[in-house]
Parts: structure tokens; C-alpha cells; sequence
């Protein structure tokens, strides 16, 4: 009896798997500092933990403004189309997503996101890696796309489901006359010196929605040159990346809205340093407000404008 | 999401992996003939359904379908030590009160379990609670719209004499869904006085347990680095001599940040302890509990009754009469609370001075609720401990409630209960109101019967509840006539005399009939139904008003 005890003990302890977490707070995503009604989150890489050293950067710096659209009446769509330099289809839709791009202007908001095998790099012409990971993997995979096929999009994430590009217009067509749920409002402020930019972001619903919802932050870069594959052209050079996913600033699912009270904004501000790559005039913020519900995912409302 | 199968498709599957499994049941020679002559199936079938009116004045909506109901039926075929069993759930739609989430039709429930000597085995759906629940509790609370079932393999092992093991894993259910949670877990119980041979003729009996639990969900979160793998432990013992019995159990939950605790990463912990006395005429039970951050559910934004993997027992008591029972009762406050019970059962003797002719049966209960002591951490940005916590101190309180009971029986044709309670009611954290102030009530209760014959009685109840906030005074009457054994009819109002508002000074009437007959029973009624809270064990609902017809109907065989 008393070995018996003692693997039951063992078997009981065995079933007790538990993550211990000493800190909670992630390293690659900047903490809060709450000041004036606005929620601050500074990258880590500046390097500011407290409210003395954001204030510094916010008075001793100039920024160049840049607004987003006016959302308050109109609700804005995004489309997330999955891309990858080594995918031959492709360039079909990144042509698609130009031409409703060109009828439905601010809008739509259009991102490429490259992702899954036709995105991996090889040596040679595709040896650059456009992938921004891990999420890019964590959105092929949730949104089933291997398996959908490219060139594939997200509408506003309409259903959690993916579109064929074919669809697109159809589908964006039934959302843009939709009585927006929330407004979006965007400003950039950008400062040339520190290559920063600070992402303001306020978020108004008209009603206290009985879902749960996320704000979601990229940050896009416009017309990048380099290889494609193309099934009428094959290779080729200096093609025109449009609307790239360059990163993902708070996290694969975004930040989870609290406490929504109807009327009322939430200011969130992200701070974040520009990659030295990246072109500050093609270099666009891009954020959205989505039903945190994986079977939903639905996005309500979204706004994006040029960091300068 | 998950889409059920139909009744049919669901049974058919059942009833292939009965012809396919119970092999060691089973002769091989056996057919289906044989099969089906030794099996039975039992079933019930329950609808409640209502037609709404809009009621301005009492605040009860328009409802668009006119008329909603709930549907269950269960059905469960045995045959030796093989059982299979489904319940199909309709809701068109679900009557108001209920979440949102039961909308639609479906067979919700579906099960296969065989016992084989010492191991049994279901898969499919299954409840099941390991000790007093402080880690773990599966069960449905049909009225409360509340069902976590599992969805998935439960074994029970009972290797050696005295030793019991239950393991589970699986996911919860969530309305017609299931939740992202995996919960695995495991139980074992030692009845000492079997598995020890010096104990076996011992008066004092001894129940020893441990279990634990772990839920997986994955960490999609950017502010915080969650925890994947929640643990739990337990460990409880239950010992028995004569009048005697000791009921305790201490439960440790590992850092689990979710939306209930504002994501700190405390551990969680609980205790409960019951001990009683009971004898011929006399009860006493004492019960003492302590939770901390033990909100435990296998999805850590979910909120409400969704997903909860663990139960904590209420230590209040559970009232039946109307006023006492749903305007002011006690939910358990799952972050934190201190709780204290007292329950005294007296009966006087038949030709006591006090007993009289017929006996008399006393009851005294006191029960409080406050919150844990608890001392600000400013670590939101570090350790998220949120706070500390002294074991021996005790903070806002929440909830008492003093109360007495006679009953008595006065002559052959007079029986009564009578019954007064004093009520101390944190509106602001039970009710989740804040500013509103702390509700003093007395409600004093009298229930008295008069039996004409055999056939015929008449029920009389009259309640009052007494209180400066909240709405005022309230008063109940209810005449309630039966014709035994089929029938019975009754009237009753409840009128909110104390409100100071004049306008808000409503009678809420009702007239309903019932009839019972074997299996069968049917209720009707029709009048209005006031704002309330349903409860049950410390788990509540919010009650809309409502007005119309309302249909019960239940059936068994």
C-alpha cells in the first residue's frame, strides 16, 4: 500500500503541469505610463521606463504631424492579403488590391503580408526575408491559408475567413456603406532626428459592445524593390512591393480595449523607433479595432496614415 | 465552432460503438436480439415555455418572437454495465434571463461508459467533481442556464482495496460551443478504514484525497507572458465518529492571471471547513471558508457562470420563500471571501411544553460573508502580485443574514412555518452596483396550511420584507388551494408598498394550476414576474421582468 501512495503521489503531481511566471511583463513590448488621460506605450528599445523620460522625448524633440482619415461616420476597411515574393499568383492580387485601392481611397486600407512558404527566402534573387516573425506564421495558421491558397485576403476579417481576390470587391463593397461600431482616430507625429514615431491612437464607441475587442498597431512600408516571381513575367527585378507588413507593434493579437464606456475615447499612444532600412516617406501606421473572438475576428473599424 | 450532430446521427454512432465494445460484457454468440432484450432506456423531457407581454410599468420588454422556450430531453440506455445516454437542448429562443449564448437546437450531451471490474470508462460528455469542488466541478444547474460539462475521456481505476482514482481531460462546454481550455486532472481517495486492515472495524472513519488539475489555453496576449499551463492542488480529509463528522479541504491555485483577477499573478488558495453533529431531534453544523484569487476557468477572458472549472460552496442558506429567496440572496464572490455558517436544527418533543401535541421543529441559522483582508501592492508593472493578504483579518463585509424557523404542527388540520431573517446586503459588490448603499432588511414569514379532508387543502402564505433602501417595503400573499393528489391552483400577489416612488408602487399578481399525474406534471400560470436574482448554491442569475403565460411541462419514464 505505502508504494501504492507513493506513485499516486507521483501520478497526481505529473497531472499538475503549471507554468510559474516571475515576469509578467513582456520584453519586446513596451510597458505602460499613463499620463493625461493617454496610455503610453514606449518600444523598449528607447530605452524610457518612466514618465521624467517620455516627457523628455516628447518636449525636447520636434515631430511633423500627419492625421488619418475621418472615421466617425464611415467605417474603414482593412484587407490583409497574403503574399510571397516566390509566389507566381501574387502579383494578380497586389494588382487587385490596387485597383480598390485606387476607387475606395482612405477607405480601404490595403497591407501585404508575407507569409508561408512562397515567402521563405532561398540564396540568390530571394534571399531577403519579408516575413515578420513570429506572426506572420501565427496568422497563416490561424487563418488557414496553406490550405485556402495565394493569392488569398482578409476583408475587415469578415467571418475569420479568407477571400479570393476575386471576391474582394464584392466583399468590400457590402462593408463601406456599414454604420461604423467605434471611431479610429490616427495621428503620426514623427521626429526626423530620433527616427522616431509616436502613434496616437483614440478610440471612441458609440455604444458599450457586448463583445470583447483589440486594437491592433502595424506598420507597413510602401513600395520596396526587389525580386518576384510572376507566372507570365517569371523573375523579376526590381518589382514594386506595395503596402508590406513590416511590423507588428503590439503583438499578434493586439492590445485587449477595457473598460469602453460609449462616448468616451481611449487615448493610446505607441512610441517606437524606425527601422534604419525603412524609407520614413513610404512608411505608414496602420491600426484597427477587431472582435477579439477567434470566431469572429471581425474588424470594425481601421485607419492608417503616412508616418511624415 | 463546434456543430453538433443530430439526435439521429449521434445515436446511431452510439449504438455502432455498443455493438462494437462491450465485448467483455457480451458473449460473442450473443445478438442483437440479446442485446437489445437486456438493455433499457430511461428518459425525461422537460419544456418551459412563455408568452411575453410587454409590461411598461414593471420594465418587462417587448420580445419579438412572443414566445420563448427552453427544451431538454434526456435519454439513457443501459444494458449490463454498458450505458449510453444523450440530452437534446432546444432553445427558440432562450426564455429571457438566459445568455444569449443558448440560441438554437442541438444535442448538446452525448456519452458512452462501460465498467469493466475494477476500471470504468466514459467518453463523450461527463460530470464529475473531485472533493468539495474547490478545484474542480462539473454540473448543470438547469434553471441557472449553468452547465461547464466536460467534453472528452474520464477513467476511474480502483487498484487496491479502499483506493479510488478518477482521471479526466477534456474541454468545458460554452453554451453550443466548447471552450479553448483543456483541463486534465486527477483524483485519488483513500478510505482508510478498507485499505488498512487495523482500521477496518474502527468506529471513526476516515476519507483521505488529493487531486489535481491543469488547464492548457495558449498565451495570445502582448502586454503580459501568460501562464499555458495553469496548476491546481488539493487535498481534503473527512473523518466520521458516531455523531461526529469533520469535513476539510485546503486547495492551492498557481499564478492564473484572467479577467476576473485584473491579471495579477497571485496564486490563488482555499479552505473550507465543515464539522457536524447530528443526532435523533438535534443538528449543528459549523463551516468556516476562506477563498483568495480562486477563480478558476479554462478561459482566462471569459466572465459570468462561463467556463468554470472549480466550484466554492456558499455558506449561507438556502432560501425557498420568495422575497428571501430572490431579492436579496448571496452570490459567492470568487476573488475573495471569508465565510462563517452556523445551522442549528432543534425539534421539541410530541407533549413538550413547547412541542405540544405534535412536536415543533426549530431552526436557527446566521450566516456572514466578507471580503479577505487585503493590502494594495503598487507592482502593476513588475511582479503583478496585486496584493497581500492576512489570513486572520477580515474586510468589507458582504453579506449576513440572521434567520429563524419554526415549524409546527397545530392541530390535524393546522400545520405552519414561520420564519424571520435579518439581512445585511452589499448591493455595491454583490450586485456589481457601486455607490448604492448597504441593504438592512427584516422579512418576516408565515406559512400556514389548512387541510379540509384528505383531498382538500388551502396554502396561505404571507411575506413581508422590510427595508429603507433599495426599493422599500415589499409584501407577498399567496393562497394556494390543492385537490389531492392531481391538482392544485393559486393566486398570489407581491406588492412593493415601501417604494418611494408612487408610481413604482406595483402589484405584481400571478394565478397559476398545476397537474401532476405519475410521471407527468403540468404547471400554468400567467401574471407578472418581478425583477429578481436566482440563485443556487452561491451561483446566480439575473431574472428580467417579465409578463405573460408561462408553461411548465415535465415528463419521465
Amino acid at each position: 500500500m505505502k508504494r501504492e501512495l507513493v506513485i499516486l503521489f507521483i501520478l497526481v503531481l505529473g497531472f499538475i503541469s503549471c507554468d510559474e511566471i516571475d515576469d509578467p511583463i513582456p520584453k519586446d513590448v513596451g510597458q505602460d505610463i499613463e499620463y493625461n488621460d493617454v496610455t503610453y506605450v514606449v518600444d523598449p528599445a528607447l530605452n524610457i521606463g518612466n514618465l521624467n523620460g517620455l516627457l523628455d522625448l516628447i518636449d525636447n524633440n520636434s515631430w511633423t504631424e500627419v492625421n488619418g482619415g475621418d472615421n466617425s461616420t464611415e467605417r474603414f476597411i482593412v484587407l490583409e492579403e497574403f503574399t510571397g515574393h516566390q509566389c507566381i499568383f501574387c502579383p494578380n492580387g497586389t494588382k487587385e488590391l490596387l485597383r480598390l485601392d485606387s476607387i475606395y481611397g482612405e477607405q480601404l486600407i490595403p497591407v501585404s503580408i508575407h507569409a508561408g512558404s512562397f515567402a521563405e527566402p532561398s540564396t540568390g534573387k530571394y534571399e531577403t526575408d519579408y516575413r515578420v516573425l513570429p506572426h506572420c506564421n501565427i496568422y497563416q495558421s490561424e487563418f488557414n491559408v496553406a490550405t485556402f491558397g495565394y493569392p488569398a485576403g482578409l476583408v475587415s476579417r469578415r467571418n475569420a475567413q479568407l477571400e479570393n481576390k476575386d471576391n474582394w470587391g464584392i466583399v468590400i463593397a457590402d462593408l463601406a456603406d456599414d454604420v461604423p461600431q467605434a471611431e479610429l482616430k490616427l495621428k503620426n507625429y514623427y521626429s526626423q532626428d530620433l527616427n522616431v514615431v509616436r502613434v496616437n491612437l483614440g478610440i471612441t464607441f458609440n455604444q458599450v459592445p457586448t463583445e470583447t475587442f483589440n486594437l491592433q498597431l502595424y506598420i507597413t512600408e510602401d513600395h520596396i524593390r526587389d525580386w518576384q516571381k510572376d507566372f507570365a513575367q517569371g523573375d523579376i527585378e526590381n518589382y514594386d512591393h506595395r503596402h508590406m507588413l513590416r511590423k507588428v507593434v503590439n503583438g499578434t493579437y493586439g492590445r485587449s480595449l477595457e473598460n469602453i464606456t460609449a462616448g468616451e475615447e481611449i487615448n493610446i499612444e505607441y512610441i517606437l523607433p524606425l527601422e534604419a532600412n525603412w524609407k520614413p516617406d513610404d512608411v505608414e501606421s496602420v491600426a484597427f479595432i477587431f472582435d477579439s473572438d477567434p470566431s469572429s475576428y471581425n474588424i470594425i473599424q481601421g485607419n492608417s496614415a503616412h508616418v511624415k | 465552432m463546434k456543430n453538433y450532430s443530430l439526435l439521429t446521427s449521434a445515436a446511431s454512432i452510439l449504438l455502432a460503438f455498443t455493438l462494437t465494445f462491450i465485448g467483455g460484457e457480451l458473449k460473442a454468440q450473443q445478438g442483437i436480439d440479446d442485446v437489445l432484450n437486456n438493455g433499457e432506456i430511461r428518459g425525461n423531457f422537460q419544456l418551459e415555455a412563455q408568452y411575453y407581454q410587454e409590461d411598461s410599468l414593471i420594465g418587462a420588454q417587448d420580445v419579438p418572437e412572443k414566445i420563448l422556450s427552453n427544451g431538454f430531453l434526456n435519454l439513457i440506455y443501459t444494458n449490463g454495465s454498458f450505458s449510453m445516454g444523450v440530452r437534446y437542448e432546444s432553445y427558440l429562443n432562450a426564455l429571457l434571463g438566459f445568455p444569449e449564448g443558448y440560441r438554437g437546437n442541438g444535442v448538446t450531451y452525448r456519452f458512452a461508459s462501460f465498467t469493466q471490474e475494477k476500471m470504468s470508462v466514459t467518453v463523450g460528455n461527463f460530470y464529475e467533481q473531485f472533493g468539495n469542488g474547490l478545484i474542480f466541478r462539473t454540473y448543470e444547474e438547469r434553471g441557472l442556464g449553468y452547465d461547464n460539462m466536460m467534453d472528452g475521456v474520464r477513467v476511474k481505476f480502483k487498484p487496491a482495496p479502499g483506493l479510488s482514482l478518477t482521471g479526466i481531460t477534456g474541454k468545458q462546454r460554452l453554451f453550443f460551443e466548447y471552450g479553448e481550455g483543456i483541463v486534465r486532472g486527477l483524483d485519488a481517495e483513500f478510505y482508510l478504514n478498507d485499505g488498512i486492515s487495523a482500521l477496518a472495524n474502527s468506529k471513526t472513519q476516515i476519507i483521505l484525497g488529493a487531486s489535481g488539475i491543469s488547464k492548457y489555453q495558449p498565451d495570445q496576449d502582448s502586454r503580459y507572458v501568460l501562464p499555458e499551463n495553469v496548476g491546481a492542488v488539493a487535498g481534503r480529509v473527512n473523518i466520521t465518529h458516531g455523531f461526529f463528522n469533520v469535513n476539510a479541504e485546503y486547495a492551492w491555485k498557481a499564478n492564473d492571471p484572467s479577467a476576473d483577477n485584473g491579471y495579477i499573478y497571485r496564486p490563488g488558495e482555499a479552505l473550507f471547513v465543515q464539522a457536524s453533529y447530528s443526532r435523533k431531534g438535534f443538528g449543528l453544523v459549523l463551516a468556516a471558508k476562506r477563498n483568495d484569487n480562486m477563480s478558476f476557468r479554462s478561459d482566462r477572458t471569459e466572465g459570468q457562470q462561463n467556463l468554470l472549472i472549480n466550484y466554492l460552496p456558499a455558506l449561507t442558506k438556502q432560501h425557498t420563500y420568495n422575497l428571501l429567496a430572490t431579492l436579496y440572496p448571496y452570490a459567492v464572490q470568487l476573488n475573495g471571501e471569508v465565510a462563517f455558517q452556523a445551522d442549528l436544527i432543534y425539534k421539541f418533543d410530541k407533549g413538550s411544553v413547547l412541542g405540544g401535541k405534535y412536536g415543533m421543529d426549530v431552526q436557527f441559522n446566521v450566516a456572514t460573508a466578507n471580503n479577505i483582508d487585503t493590502t494594495m501592492l503598487n507592482d502593476e508593472r513588475t511582479t503583478r502580485q496585486g496584493y497581500t493578504s492576512d489570513w486572520f483579518k477580515r474586510g468589507e463585509l458582504y453579506f449576513q443574514d440572521i434567520n429563524t424557523q419554526i415549524t409546527k404542527k397545530f392541530s390535524k388540520k393546522v400545520k405552519g412555518r414561520f420564519t424571520y431573517a435579518n439581512l445585511i446586503y452589499n448591493q455595491d459588490v454583490i450586485e456589481g452596483k457601486p455607490g448604492v448603499p448597504v441593504i438592512r432588511a427584516n422579512v418576516g414569514i408565515a406559512d400556514v396550511t389548512y387541510k379540509f379532508n384528505m383531498r382538500n387543502s388551502l396554502r396561505t402564505e404571507v411575506q413581508f420584507l422590510l427595508t429603507e433602501q433599495d426599493q422599500g417595503d415589499w409584501a407577498t400573499a399567496i393562497f394556494e388551494y390543492s385537490y389531492a393528489p392531481h391538482w392544485f391552483f393559486a393566486i398570489m400577489d407581491q406588492y412593493n408598498y415601501g417604494n418611494e416612488d408612487p408610481e413604482r408602487q406595483i402589484h405584481y399578481y400571478n394565478a397559476s394550476m398545476g397537474y401532476n399525474n405519475g410521471g407527468n406534471r403540468i404547471t400554468l400560470s400567467y401574471g407578472r414576474q418581478r425583477a429578481g436574482i436566482f440563485c443556487v448554491g452561491g451561483v446566480c442569475r439575473v431574472v428580467p421582468a417579465s409578463s405573460g403565460l408561462y408553461l411548465s411541462l415535465t415528463s419521465s419514464f
